[in-house]
Order: C-alpha cells, then sequence, then structure tokens
C-alpha cells in the first residue's frame, strides 16, 4: 500500500519537518536508491562527508536514519518516503544492502525477544511475586484516592451552596487548588477533567457557560458517588469508573480477554493535547463483526507522538478489548498486519434517520453510563450552515432530522467544501447532544479532520 | 443540556439561597429517584447527573424545514429571473430590485438546501493536489500563482480539499481572489455563495469562465454593485464592443461621479472611433478624474481628434530648420488646452511650462515625430534627448510610445528600443519608465530584446534585464524560453563569479530566476557552478542551494500536471 503525500507529511512531528521534508524529497539528494516489498532504503547527501543512510520498514511505517536529527521520524526519512511516492520508478527492486537487512532483522529479533520477556514472566513465580508487591501498592493508592474523594465532596458540597454566579469572581487558582489536590491523591483522571473544565470557565468570557459547566460537575460527582458504591456494581462497570478516576488499565489485562478476529478499517482520530501529555485516539470498525475498536496512544513532554494509523487503511487481525461494560479500547495482538489491497468498501445501509444510532448510543449509556463518546458512522448525511442559527452547523439525513455539530469542530468549511451540499458519509463521535466529525469519505477519498498539522 | 428554569436558578444562586428541589424538571420516572436523595450532600450535582443521562439517552434530533427553505430558495430565482426581463433602465427602480433580491439570495443561502453542481472541468491530477497541499501548508508559498496558472492552462478543477483555504488565503490577496475567482468551478462558486464574508469579498469577480451566461451578466450590470456592474462591463465589452458603449451611454447622465470613475476605463479593451464622441464629450465632465480617463483613452486612440489638436500645438511648438531644433513653450494655457488636460499634471521635476509640452507629447502618437521629419525613430530620439527641454520631451514621448505599444502599432518596437537606449540622466529614466509595458509587445520582440540585452556585454544590458525578471516574476504565466534560460543562468552565474558575497540585488535577481527559468528540462541548472573549493563559495552556498530548491520543486510541480500516477 503506498501512501500519498499528504498521509506521509502526517508522519512528520511538525510542520517545519514536514516542509525540511519535502526539501529531501529530490532526486539530486539521494543515491542507491533501492526498496522490496518490505522496506525502502537510500543514501542522502547531508553537510557531513558521509550521506546518511536512511530506510523505512514499510510494514509500520517504521523510520531509521543514521542523521544525528533529534526529530522522529528524520526529514530524511519523510523525504526518502516523499519521493518514492512521487517517483517510485526510482528505486531499484533488489536485495538490501547489509546495514538494511541488519536493521529489519534486528526489528524482528526485538519482537522475538518482548515475546520471550513476556513468556518468562509468566512463569508462576513470577506472577505471583509480582501479584504480592502491586496488591501493596494498590492499598496504598487505595487509600490516597480515598482521601482525595473525601476532599472533593466537600468542595462540591460548598461550590452547590454558594451556585456557580459568584465563581469567575473568584481567583482560578483556587479552582486548580483542587485538581492539583486530585493528582497529589492519584486520581489524575478526574484531575484532568476538572482542569480542563476550569480552562472553559476562566479561560472564554462568553455566556452560557454555566450550563455545560453544572453538566460536567454533574459527571465528577456521578464518578465520585459511583466509587463509593464500587462494590455494588456489576465487575465490567467497576473497571469503567476506575479508569475515569484515573487507574490505568493494563495492556496485560486487555490481552488476558478473548481477541476478536476481523479487517479492522480505520475510521478516524482524534488527537489531544491535555497539560504535558498528548493522546491520540484512533477508531477501528470490524469490517465482519461490526464492532468498534479504540487504539490510544501516548506521548509525554516534547515528544510527539507516534506516528497515527493510515486513515482509510485496513488491518487484519486480532483485536482485545479492555474490560469495560461496554468495551471500546483495544490493542493489537501480535498477528495484526496492514492488510493488502483497498479497504473493503463496505454499503452500509443509508438510513432515512439517525434513529439506529442513536439507540445504539441509548444502549451504550445503558451499559457504561459514563461514556462520553460514541463512535458513529453516518451514512449519506448532508452538512448544512444556516449562520442565523445559534448553532449553525448541521449534519442532514434525507428524512430532514439534523445533528448539531459540537463548537469545537474547526474544519466545518472543509466538510462542507467536500460535501457540495451532497450526501456524504462521515465518521466522528457522538458526545452526547453534539457531533463531532473525525474523518469524511467523499468520491471515494478519505479526509481526516484531526488536527495536530493545523 | 436543557435545563430546567428552577434547577438552573440552583445551579447559579446556590442551594442556600434558592429553594431546594432535588427533582425540579425531571421526568416523571426520575422524580421518586431523585426525592429520595434530596438531603444527599451533593443531591443538586447528582440530579443534575441523571437528567443529563436521561436526556441523552433519549435524544431527539431536531427536524428541519427543508421545504419551506427550498420554496424560499425558488422564489428568489424568480426574483431574479424578473429583473431580467425587467427593462430595468429606471435606476431607482433597479435599485430596488437589487435590495430585494439581495435579501432573498441571503435567505436561500443560509436554508443551504441547494446543493453544488457538478464541475465541468476535469479534476486535476493527484501529484498536482499532493503539490498543492505542500504549498498551502508553506512549502513555496510563493509559487501558489504558478499552480494556479498551470490549473488554467490545463483546464482543470480544483481539489474540493483545498477550496477552503484557497478561498481564504486570497480574502486578504485582491490578486490571488482574481486568479482563482474563474477557477472555482460549480463547487467552489457555491461554496463561496454559502459564507456571507466569502461572497462579499468575490461580488462582482471575474466568474465568467464557466456558467455565467449573457442573462447573468446582463442582470449584474442592471441591478449589481458597482464592483459587480464594473466586471459586467468589462465582459460586455469583450463580447461587443459597441453594445456595451450603448449600454453604457444609456445609463451615463443618471451614474453619480463615483460609478463613472470606476466606469470609464472599462473602455480600454476594444477601443475604437466608435468611442470617440462619447470620449470627447467626457472631457467636459466635472469630475477631474473623469476627464483624466476619458484623456488617456483619447490619448491611445490612433487618430483621435485630441492627438489632431496636440499634433497642431506641437507642430507650433517645435521646429526643426536647416539641421537646428527650436523650441518656444506655449506660454499661456487657454480654455482649450485646459479641456484637453494639458497643464493638468505638475510634475515635480519640470517647470510649469514644460509640462505643458509634455502634456501634449502623451496625446500625439509618435509616428507623427517621424512622418513629420522622415526620420527613424532612433534619430528623433536622438534630436529630442539633445534639446534643452528633453526631459519633458521624451517623458511625453515614453508615455506615447506605452499607448502606442497596447494599441499594438507596428511601429512601436522601434521606438521602445530607440527610448530604451537613451541613457538614464537628467531626471529621465527611460527604461524605468518603459519596462512595464515589456508585456505589451509582441512575444517574437520580446525574445529578441531579452536576448540582446544578455547578449550585451555592458552593464546596462544586465541592468534592463534583471528589472525584466523583478518585474516578471510577479505576474503569473510569464517564463523563459529554454535559450534564454540559459543565458540568464550564465548571466547570474557571471555574476556570482565576480563577487564575494551576495548584494541586496543580487539575490532579487536569484529569487526572480528562480520563479522564470525554464524547468522541462532541468540538467543545464546544474552546470556552470563554482566548485566547493572556491573561496567564497560559503557565501554562496545557501543563496545557490535555495535557487536550485526552487527550480528543482518547480520542476516537480510542473511534471504534476502531466503525469499519471497510478
Amino acid at each position: 500500500m503506498t501512501l500519498t503525500a499528504e498521509q506521509i507529511l502526517a508522519l512528520a512531528p511538525d510542520a517545519a519537518s514536514a516542509k525540511a521534508g519535502t526539501g529531501q524529497a529530490s532526486l539530486s539528494k539521494w543515491s542507491g536508491l533501492g526498496g522490496h516489498a518490505q522496506a525502502l532504503w537510500g543514501l542522502c547527501q547531508g553537510s557531513g562527508k558521509e550521506p546518511y543512510r536512511a530506510q523505512i520498514d514499510l510494514a509500520g511505517p517504521a523510520f531509521k536514519c543514521n542523521c544525528p536529527s533529534r526529530k522522529f521520524p528524520c526529514k530524511h526519512g519523510i523525504g526518502l518516503y516523499l519521493l518514492y511516492a512521487r517517483d517510485n520508478t526510482a528505486f531499484a527492486e533488489t536485495d538490501a544492502p547489509q546495514w538494511v537487512s541488519d536493521w529489519l532483522q534486528s526489528r524482528g529479533e526485538r519482537s522475538e525477544k518482548k515475546a520471550a520477556r513476556e513468556a518468562e514472566a509468566a512463569t508462576p513465580e513470577a506472577l505471583a511475586a509480582r501479584e504480592a508487591s502491586q496488591q501493596k501498592r494498590a492499598e496504598k493508592r487505595q487509600g490516597n484516592v480515598e482521601s482525595g474523594l473525601a476532599v472533593l465532596d466537600t468542595w462540591l458540597e460548598d461550590l452547590a451552596r454558594e451556585g456557580l454566579a459568584t465563581l469567575r469572581g473568584k481567583p482560578s487558582k483556587d479552582w486548580d487548588a483542587m485538581a492539583a489536590r486530585l493528582v497529589d491523591t492519584q486520581a489524575p483522571g478526574l484531575a484532568s477533567r476538572l482542569r480542563r473544565l476550569g480552562l472553559k470557565i476562566y479561560g472564554s468570557g462568553g455566556s452560557g457557560w454555566e450550563i455545560p459547566a453544572a453538566r460536567e460537575l454533574g459527571q465528577i460527582a456521578m464518578l465520585r458517588q459511583a466509587y463509593q458504591r464500587l462494590d455494588t456494581l456489576a465487575e465490567p462497570l467497576q473497571h469503567d469508573v476506575r479508569t475515569a478516576i484515573g487507574w490505568v488499565a493494563s495492556q496485560e489485562e486487555a490481552l488476558a480477554q478473548p481477541g476478536i478476529f476481523d479487517t479492522w478499517t480505520v475510521q478516524g482520530s482524534r488527537s489531544q493535547d491535555d497539560d504535558r501529555v498528548a493522546s491520540r485516539a484512533t477508531y477501528l470498525r470490524g469490517e465482519d463483526s461490526g464492532r468498534w475498536a479504540m487504539l490510544l496512544q501516548f506521548s509525554a513532554g516534547s515528544q510527539a507522538l507516534p506516528p497515527p494509523l493510515l486513515h482509510g487503511g485496513s488491518y487484519r487481525g486480532t483485536v482485545h478489548f479492555y474490560p469495560s461494560a461496554w468495551p471500546l479500547r483495544a490493542v493489537f495482538a501480535g498477528d495484526m498486519a496492514l492488510s493488502d489491497g483497498p479497504p473493503p468498501d463496505a454499503q452500509h445501509a443509508a438510513p432515512a434517520g439517525f434513529d439506529a444510532h442513536l439507540q445504539a448510543y441509548a444502549e451504550a449509556l445503558a451499559a457504561n453510563p459514563f461514556l462520553e463518546a460514541f463512535p458513529m458512522l453516518l451514512d449519506a448525511v448532508v452538512p448544512a450552515y444556516d449562520p442565523a442559527s445559534a448553532a449553525p452547523w448541521t449534519l442532514r439525513a434525507a428524512g430532514g432530522e439534523a445533528l448539531v455539530l459540537d463548537a469545537v469542530f474547526r474544519h466545518a468549511w472543509l466538510l462542507h467544501a467536500l460535501a457540495g451540499g451532497h450526501p456524504i458519509r462521515v465518521f466522528g463521535l457522538w458526545l452526547g447532544y453534539t457531533f463531532l466529525p473525525l474523518a469524511a469519505v467523499a468520491e471515494g477519498r478519505t479526509y481526516s479532520f484531526d488536527g495536530g498539522h493545523g | 443540556m436543557r435545563l430546567d428554569p428552577n434547577l438552573h436558578k440552583m445551579v447559579l444562586a446556590g442551594t442556600t439561597r434558592a429553594a431546594f428541589d432535588a427533582a425540579a424538571g425531571a421526568a416523571a420516572p426520575l422524580r421518586p429517584l431523585l426525592q429520595q436523595e434530596q438531603d444527599h450532600s451533593s443531591a443538586l450535582w447528582l440530579s443534575l447527573a441523571a437528567q443529563d443521562t436521561w436526556q441523552r439517552a433519549g435524544h431527539v434530533p431536531q427536524t428541519t424545514l427543508a421545504k419551506a427553505a427550498a420554496s424560499h430558495a425558488v422564489h428568489a430565482r424568480d426574483a431574479s429571473d424578473a429583473n431580467d426581463a425587467n427593462d430595468a433602465r429606471d435606476a431607482n427602480d433597479a435599485r430596488e430590485t437589487r435590495d430585494a433580491f439581495d435579501g432573498n439570495d441571503a435567505n436561500a443561502a443560509s436554508a443551504g438546501p441547494v446543493a453544488s453542481g457538478r464541475d465541468t472541468a476535469p479534476p486535476c491530477p493527484r501529484a498536482a493536489e499532493d503539490v498543492l497541499h505542500m504549498i498551502l501548508r508553506g512549502i513555496h508559498a510563493e509559487l501558489l500563482p504558478a499552480w494556479l496558472d498551470l490549473a488554467r492552462t490545463h483546464g482543470l478543477s480544483l481539489p474540493h480539499a483545498c477550496l477552503v483555504p484557497l478561498i481564504e488565503q486570497s480574502l486578504s490577496r485582491p490578486g490571488l481572489r482574481e486568479q482563482l475567482a474563474p477557477l472555482l468551478g460549480a463547487r467552489g462558486r457555491w461554496l463561496v455563495a454559502q459564507n456571507p464574508e466569502w461572497g462579499q469579498r468575490y461580488d462582482g469577480a471575474e466568474t465568467a469562465a464557466d456558467g455565467l451566461d449573457n442573462a447573468d451578466t446582463a442582470a449584474a450590470w442592471n441591478s449589481g454593485n458597482l464592483q459587480q456592474r464594473t466586471a459586467a462591463l468589462r465582459r460586455m465589452r469583450a463580447a461587443d464592443p459597441a453594445a456595451a458603449l450603448r449600454a453604457l451611454q444609456a445609463d451615463w447622465p443618471q451614474e453619480p461621479s463615483e460609478n463613472r470613475i470606476a466606469l470609464l476605463p472599462c473602455l480600454a479593451s476594444g477601443l475604437s472611433q466608435g468611442d470617440e464622441a462619447f470620449l470627447e464629450a467626457a472631457l467636459d465632465d466635472k469630475r477631474k478624474e473623469v476627464r483624466s480617463a476619458a484623456r488617456n483613452l483619447l490619448a491611445c486612440l490612433p487618430g483621435s481628434q485630441l492627438g489632431e489638436r496636440c499634433k497642431a500645438r506641437l507642430a507650433a511648438a517645435t521646429r526643426l530648420e536647416h539641421g537646428s531644433f527650436e523650441i518656444r513653450l506655449p506660454e499661456a494655457c487657454d480654455k482649450d488646452m485646459k479641456r484637453d488636460g494639458i497643464g493638468l499634471q505638475k510634475p515635480w521635476n519640470m517647470g510649469e511650462k514644460a509640462g505643458r509640452l509634455m502634456d501634449m507629447a502623451q496625446c500625439v502618437p509618435p509616428a507623427w515625430w517621424s512622418e513629420r521629419w522622415q526620420m527613424e525613430p532612433a534619430a528623433v530620439v536622438r534630436l529630442l534627448a539633445a534639446q534643452e527641454f528633453s526631459l519633458a520631451l521624451l517623458t511625453g514621448l515614453c508615455s506615447a510610445v506605452g499607448n502606442a505599444l497596447r494599441a499594438g502599432a507596428p511601429d512601436a518596437v522601434g521606438w521602445f528600443t530607440a527610448l530604451l537606449a537613451v541613457p538614464a540622466g537628467n531626471g529621465l529614466d527611460a527604461a524605468q519608465q518603459l519596462l512595464p509595458q515589456f508585456p505589451h509587445l509582441p512575444a517574437e520582440a520580446q525574445q529578441r530584446i531579452l536576448q540582446a540585452w544578455l547578449e550585451d556585454e555592458s552593464p546596462g544590458g544586465t541592468q534592463h534585464a534583471m528589472v525584466w525578471a523583478q518585474q516578471a516574476a510577479g505576474t503569473p504565466g510569464a517564463k523563459l524560453s529554454p535559450q534564454l534560460s540559459l543565458l540568464f543562468l550564465r548571466k547570474l552565474q557571471a555574476l556570482l563569479a565576480g563577487t564575494a558575497e551576495p548584494s541586496y540585488p543580487v539575490r532579487g535577481a536569484f529569487k526572480a530566476l528562480a520563479q522564470l527559468l525554464a524547468v522541462e528540462e532541468t540538467a543545464y541548472l546544474q552546470q556552470g557552478w563554482p566548485t566547493e573549493v572556491w573561496e567564497h563559495w560559503p557565501n554562496w552556498r545557501e543563496l545557490v542551494g535555495e535557487f536550485r530548491e526552487t527550480l528543482q520543486f518547480r520542476h516537480t510541480l510542473q511534471r504534476s500536471f502531466i503525469e499519471h500516477k497510478e
């Protein structure tokens, strides 16, 4: 599967790297270009004496280059891939030179070693030892979280008594102090929700803020109550509550769940920057099972997120879901591979309205009332703009029903341009009252609306 | 989320100040549950959470009145048809209809049920789209006009995904807007009409490329705003100059001065003797700007009465007898002279009387001089250049040559080269005055003159060539033949070889030529550069690197339109 220039540029860690990468995508800079089904490689003359060796494992895609750049992938990797996309005849189909085959082999070995380490860690003794130390840590954390939530109780009570009207008159640092307290007491999930809410309250001068704010406070209070009564909840829902409070579920836990084998097509992704942690949620749909799966990627500090999965691309293999009352977050099993050929063009029947989608949402909400975002693939909807309306952007179905687009969606005009007033397929997240588009398919092409690279 | 007014009050004022009812506004099945939690310390928040979840689970999408909106659009269409049918001569009547039309149109756009038509032009190749994405990301953003020009010459439509950034970039760049407007296609025009802010900017833009028929033009002329009417008059003038003149003449008495100032210059295209009577009359207009526009047009019209009058005045003021040239400056400026715009401009670098001489020379075709004295243009120029009032005479002559060039006079090329040979000095810079007219020369003459400059060993030729390059780099569609490109490149390399580090003008020349050199074939661009061992190479490396990179990108850009990737 060949990527388009746009998809390749999306792999660049930032706009400057994308620009530098295009500068490298010129035949005059390269020698020794070659490739086979698995990889591409070439020598790029930089400012040093020896040319840099750039190589790409197409399966990832994964990049390697011996230049000193700290950007990843570096401009040479991006340039090499762009050059290939532009002019693949320049790449001689040959056996890989030593430095390429060594790298590919070491990549293979690394994944084997990882498997071996996992096997080792699965011996009964190792498991028992780990469980004991985990138990201890968990108990300590439990205590911490309880104390933090007790403070949250009082804080919420005060807030209810005094009302939200006077809130903006108080310094925002009081609010942040509550969020910081939750971080200290190891409830980062609630903490970041509270911080985000604080930004909305103090960060804008507009009116009408109090209803969404009250709604979010309600959700936080409901989570807190659920945690207090955790033992009375069904086991899968306990996972959802704990995750929302801030416990991080381990990948092993997910891999221990039975897997689902299918062809998973990437429908869209959503990147978010929360304080110092960036995350990207990528949504896939199982073509046979009709199931949704969401992969989460993280990066801390100034690091760029790992390369995204290809929008519109298909992966064939097994997916394991994290335990949840409405399983969504998932991991790929080792057998997952980029599927060759075009993604199956599933012909979903175009419904006249949104009944089936909203019904499915209601059922998901019944299973997990803490569900914040619900993936929806809407067939044959028409984006419409009405500047006179308070919510100017809607998606309309053939029957005249309309879903309001979320106010944070920044690419409404692009969506409008792609559809031109005709029905198109839109993927996105239903946020309870509004819809956030993440991708659209127009005339057979998938367009992503995920921010990141503007 | 819909919030019950009582609950809303509680949220704002706090439970201590407003009577608290946990079940306020809740649906019947929720009430007993919430009443049970009335005394809970977080009862307010829990009630909100329960109602929120309840509402989300039962969300019913809004329904739109698609049908009503559609009928609105049809109504607007009817109104515009009615406009066409009406003989909207009466300005007041037209204005009223126009307002009504605008109002309805806005409603139709806001309802948005009308889908865009199909683009008639084929889509551009994916490779070209990829290049456009890079340009819009800021990679060689300066090549956007070049990309658009290629799309135009290949007759392709714009990728829909790029319409929004293109339109947005064009909002603050009128030149880009002008270039983009005819390329928008059905989808682009539809999109622009959807956004009131964009629609306003694109009002009256040249959208004649596809879909705008005579009826649309007539409607724009009769009921558009000034911008739309100016564009409509240009289109009418291009289609049928005489009919366009009749339309303008018919409305002229009612047109306010501002409209006259904007509309009159539209007659420049298709100018003929048939326009003269109307333009002559406009010389009596009460506004200076209208008079001046009429005079400029008449000066471009060979054999015009204005030209004849100025010829007579010049004939009286200058005399050549037995090889000696005499000038009698026009002492007084009578009413007739004033009417012909003589003395209207007051140049800072010459006296009042000399200025009158210049104004006369502007309105006289250059051929008059050579016919009068039976001299070649070069001889006339030499003769005038030797006079005390050479600045006034030659400045006027330059302007007259510019008019002759635009009118396509066969002898204009000779005058052009003769004037450029006059060395700059005494306040006269013929090159600066004439080079902007260069694009009006016949293509073959352009080629010949550029080649002569580049083969000229004196610095003057190089200088003219570089000034030309700076000027041409800003015009979309300007390009050089492979032969001239090679000559230019060698000149550039000669400039480089002689200097330790790039000066500001040399940087400008590199930048301009990176936009102009032929890139169908790029091997020649690799040759003739100094090697790495040259002592000054470090000063030049970056500039030359950028130059070559830009040319390489242009090569890719150009190929992307013809190559088909599978």
